[in-house]
């Protein structure tokens, strides 16, 4: 994972800080953090590299969903973090994306970062 | 007197004796026919023939007849009266009146045969039959002349039918008041589903003339298969082999018209049959549940919505702990330094809440987290700025930021010394045109400052959480003679032209 750059997106300033903390631990270059779907889709469509997102769900009342696109028709693996539970709140589209609930701690996004690069791999 | 006369005395005599015997046969009904003699020679009369049209029809008549004594006895009484008080009729004749009227009424009935001797009268009363039915009844009773004993000629005309056929008006009237009053929508079908009644509201519902029209025509329902199915069977009455159809209850339909289209029903139907249990058609009931169903979805957006807040409260805790453990040379500083953090976001949750998560104030924001210092002196320690209104997402992060620069005030800025001191004041300004709010936190006459390290948590967390979730700037200024801080970030101009209405 050393150098891989990863997108994150999270509104609270202080969750940001933490969870770019962990992913730099990781090994990881952090894109951002942003707070806005519109950074998202702009860094979609403008970074030439970004081999992996890390986005929270809701990003300042608005809902992340229409920036994925952008990033899953680049073949970016996309895992989705969130403090809601169950399906019904994620399009049906996007159930199936690796989803990480809050709080979570180092050893969780580890993993979920690097079960999702193997999908993408074992896919490839 | 000679003996002729005296036997023609005799002859009138013994003449006499048997007229008065004949009258006597006759008024006991002993005599069927006399016979007369006249000029075109014997005439029969039969006083029988004469009183058989009547009696015939008495004991054919409809109502019950019978004759009474003043006292209610009952002297004579025709078939019907026996049938109608189920008493056999053998048993009638003898019996009082009042044996068939409850004893509550006995009063009134004998004040009615009183007034009827001197005068026909009628009334309505109800009479109790041996078997303890009731039997609603019109009596009419009169005066009959016998010259004796004064004795009534009474008639009880049966009234059950026509109670009956009021009772089933008003019923008729009843179910369509209840049909026209209700404020769910109800509809009647018939056995071919077309539409026979509607209350009210269904026809509002119907957006046109829907009796006489096909169910389904008028309310194009949006359902499964299989309740459609299920439905067709009750609105006809037909179900496969034989059954009856079954009722259909608590089905979440739509309709089809453009109007409704975002409105959602509750819809039960039930087979309608008649006292033979034959099909008439059916009702169908359709209740708006439109409100009810926002109440819930709304209820469970908020339930959500708390789960998320929790879960995102939880995780800035996670974050503070981390970071704080990572600053923390020892467990005894990391506690200070954390509980410090938790009692700021725990102070910022308090405010939202009090606000009910509506717009903060920012004086009051700044008031509570120096709270602690106002002890020192009103000269030490002091806000001015005019009245803002801060978004609901600023007040955490602005929270930590004024709890990180206040400790840090007390451990090492002016605060710390005895005679240092503390303004904080702010204005609303702009930026590129967008109304914003500058803060300035001005230490003075505390102990020198050293340059300190930009790495700290608490210096991190301030300009980051000024760039980041306030999306304006945090510049910290450690000159020597005391820390300057000045937060700069942008508000929205309806909250502060709110702000400006309910300060003015």
């Amino acid at each position: 994972m050393t150098g891989q750059h990863i997108l994150v997106a999270e509104d609270e300033g202080l969750i940001a800080m933490d969870i770019a903390f962990m992913l730099e631990r990781l090994g990881f270059h952090v894109i951002g953090p942003v707070a806005e779907v519109d950074e998202v889709l702009q860094a979609a469509k403008q970074l030439g590299q970004i081999d992996c997102a890390l986005l929270d769900v809701n990003l300042r009342g608005r809902k992340v969903f229409t920036a994925l696109p952008a990033l899953l028709d680049r073949g970016i693996p996309v895992f989705l973090a969130s403090g809601y539970d169950g399906d019904s709140f994620f399009p049906e589209a996007y159930r199936t994306l690796p989803r990480i609930s809050k709080p979570f701690n180092e050893e969780m996004l580890r993993r979920i970062v690097l079960g999702g690069r193997q999908q993408k791999l074992a896919s490839a | 007197m000679t003996t002729a006369a005296e036997g023609e005395v005799e002859a009138l005599r013994q003449r006499l004796a048997e007229v008065e015997g004949t009258l006597e046969a006759i008024r006991r009904g002993d005599v069927d026919a006399l016979v007369v003699a006249g000029p075109s020679g014997p005439q029969v009369f039969t006083l029988q023939g004469a009183q058989d049209p009547y009696r015939m029809l008495v004991e054919r008549m409809n109502d019950g007849a019978l004759t009474v004594a003043a006292d209610g006895t009952v002297l004579y009484c025709n078939r019907r009266f026996a049938e109608l008080t189920e008493t056999p009729l053998e048993q009638v004749v003898g019996r009082s009146l009042l044996s068939w009227v409850p004893a509550g009424r006995h009063d009134s009935v004998e004040q009615l045969l009183q007034e009827a001797v001197h005068q026909p009268l009628h009334r309505e009363m109800t009479f109790v039959r041996s078997g303890r039915s009731l039997l609603p009844a019109l009596v009419w009773a009169g005066p009959l002349d016998t010259g004796d004993e004064p004795t009534l000629l009474v008639t009880v005309t049966d009234l059950t039918a026509r109670l009956h056929t009021e009772e089933l008006a008003s019923a008729e009237r009843f179910a369509r008041s209840l049909l026209e009053q209700a404020t769910e929508a109800v509809v009647v079908c018939d056995t071919t589903g077309r539409i026979t009644h509607l209350s009210r509201a269904a026809e509002r519902l119907s957006g046109s003339a829907a009796a006489g029209r096909p169910f389904h025509d008028v309310f194009p329902l949006d359902l499964l298969p299989s309740d459609h199915e299920a439905l067709l069977e009750v609105v006809t009455g037909i179900a496969p082999a034989g059954n009856k159809p079954a009722c259909l209850q608590g089905i979440e339909v739509t309709i089809g018209h453009r109007a409704l289209k975002d409105r959602h029903f509750l819809l039960s139907a039930g087979p309608l049959t008649d006292s033979g249990g034959n099909p008439m058609g059916c009702t169908v009931t359709l209740t708006d549940i439109t409100e009810r169903k926002r109440g819930e979805e709304h209820q469970a957006m908020l339930v959500a919505e708390l789960n998320h807040r929790v879960k995102n409260i939880l995780a800035i805790v996670r974050s503070v702990a981390s970071q704080t453990i990572t600053n923390s040379a020892s467990l005894t500083a990391f506690k200070g330094a954390f509980d410090g953090r938790l009692r700021a976001l725990a102070l910022a949750h308090d405010i939202l809440t009090m606000q009910r998560w509506a717009d903060t104030r920012l004086s009051h924001l700044v008031a509570e987290s120096l709270a602690p210092y106002r002890g020192l002196g009103a000269d030490r320690v002091t806000t001015a700025g005019p009245e803002v209104l801060l978004p609901t997402q600023i007040v955490v992060p602005l929270a930590m930021t004024l709890h990180e620069l206040t400790t840090n005030a007390v451990k090492y800025g002016a605060l710390s010394a005895k005679t240092g001191r503390l303004e904080v004041n702010w204005v609303l300004t702009e930026d590129a045109g967008l109304p914003c709010v500058a803060i300035t936190w001005t230490e003075l006459g505390g102990p020198p400052v050293a340059a300190r390290p930009a790495t700290g948590f608490g210096t991190k967390l301030i300009s980051r959480l000024g760039a980041y979730d306030l999306d304006g700037n945090a510049h910290l200024d450690f000159k020597p003679e005391g820390l300057t801080c000045t937060l700069r970030f942008p508000i929205s101009e309806r909250r502060n032209l709110l702000a400006t209405v309910e300060a003015g």
